[in-house]
C-alpha cells in the first residue's frame, strides 16, 4: 500500500467520523490537511489573486463540510474537494463574465511567480505566455496532471470522461512543446536571445 | 525542428506549480465561519406528511364534505367526495413532505 493509499484511508476515516458525531473539530483536521492543495489550486486557477482564491478555497470548504456526507468514498477525499473547488471556480468565472466577457479566456494560467527555482525568467515569462494560448480544458488538464491527480481523477475533478482529459494533456503538451520550440536545446534562435 | 522533449517540459510545468500554501491563519478562519451542522432527521419526512394529513382532516371536520365521505366510507361505496377528500389530504401530506425535504436541505 502506498502513501497516497494511506493518506487516502486516513481522509477516509476522519470524514465518517466528523459525519457520525457532526464533529467540527475532526473536519479541522482534513481542513488542515488539505487546504494547502486546494488553495494553490484556486490560486493556479485563477492567477495571481490569491485574496479571491482564499475566497474560493472558504467557499469550497464549507460547502464541503455541508455536503459531507455525500463523500462516498469512491474517490480520494482530495479529489473530491478538488471537484468542489473547480465548481466554485466555474461559477465565479461565470457570474464574473458577465462582467467582463474575457474572464472565460482569463489569466487561468496566469502563473504566481513565487514558485521554485526554474531558470531564465525569460523561459518563465515565456511558459507563461504559452500556457495562456491554451484552450481552459488543456490548461485545467495540465494543470490537475500537476497537482500530482491521476488521469482518471482529474477526468473526475473536471466531469469530462478519461479520453478527454487524455487528448487535452497531450495536445496541450504539444502546443506548449510548440511554443516554446526557441528553448529546445541546440537551437539556434535561443542562443540569439 | 527542435522541440522541447517531455522530461524537460514536465519539469518546467512542475517548478511553474509553486505546491502546497501555508495555513497563515486559513483554517482557523474558515472554522470561524463554518455553519453549526445540520444533523439529518430521517422522523420529519413521515411526521411532516402525517401533521399534514391530521391538519387536513382537523380543517374539514366541519364541512359537510368530511361527513358525506364519512357515510360513503360506511356504506363501502366510494364515490367522488371520497375521492377529492382522499386528494386533499394526499396533496396537503405531500406538502408537508416538500416542506420537510425544503428544510432537511
Amino acid at each position: 500500500m502506498d502513501d497516497r493509499d494511506a493518506q487516502a484511508r486516513i481522509d477516509a476515516a476522519l470524514v465518517e467520523r466528523a459525519v457520525r458525531d457532526g464533529d467540527a473539530r475532526v473536519f479541522e483536521i482534513l481542513l488542515r490537511r488539505h487546504q494547502g492543495l486546494v488553495r494553490a489550486q484556486l490560486r493556479r486557477l485563477l492567477g495571481n489573486d490569491p485574496a479571491m482564491a482564499d475566497d474560493l478555497a472558504q467557499e469550497t470548504f464549507v460547502l464541503a463540510w455541508r455536503k459531507l456526507e455525500q463523500f462516498r468514498g469512491d474517490s480520494r477525499f482530495g479529489t473530491w474537494l478538488h471537484r468542489i473547488a473547480h465548481s466554485c471556480f466555474l461559477q465565479y468565472l461565470r457570474s464574473k463574465a458577465g462582467q467582463t466577457q474575457q474572464s472565460a479566456e482569463l489569466d487561468l494560467a496566469e502563473i504566481e511567480m513565487t514558485g521554485a527555482d526554474n531558470g531564465s525568467p525569460a523561459l518563465r515569462l515565456d511558459l507563461d505566455a504559452a500556457l495562456r494560448r491554451l484552450s481552459h480544458n488543456q490548461r485545467a488538464a495540465l494543470l490537475y496532471s500537476q497537482l500530482g491527480l491521476s488521469h482518471e481523477e482529474a477526468a473526475l475533478v473536471l466531469d469530462m470522461p478519461l479520453g478527454s482529459v487524455k487528448t487535452h494533456v497531450a495536445r496541450g503538451k504539444a502546443k506548449l512543446r510548440q511554443l516554446l520550440q526557441d528553448w529546445a536545446p541546440n537551437n539556434d534562435r535561443r542562443d540569439k536571445r | 525542428m527542435n522541440e522541447l522533449d517531455d522530461q524537460k517540459l514536465d519539469e518546467l510545468l512542475r517548478c511553474e506549480f509553486a505546491g502546497a500554501v501555508a495555513d497563515d491563519g486559513f483554517s482557523a478562519r474558515v472554522m470561524r465561519i463554518l455553519p453549526p451542522r445540520q444533523r439529518s432527521q430521517p422522523w420529519l419526512l413521515p411526521i411532516a406528511a402525517l401533521a399534514g394529513g391530521l391538519l387536513t382532516w382537523l380543517a374539514l371536520l366541519p364541512s359537510p364534505l368530511l361527513q358525506q365521505a364519512s357515510r360513503e366510507w360506511l356504506a363501502g361505496d366510494l364515490g367522488t367526495t371520497s375521492a377529492v377528500v382522499c386528494a386533499i389530504l394526499l396533496g396537503v401530506g405531500l406538502l408537508g413532505c416538500g416542506w420537510a425535504l425544503e428544510e432537511a436541505e
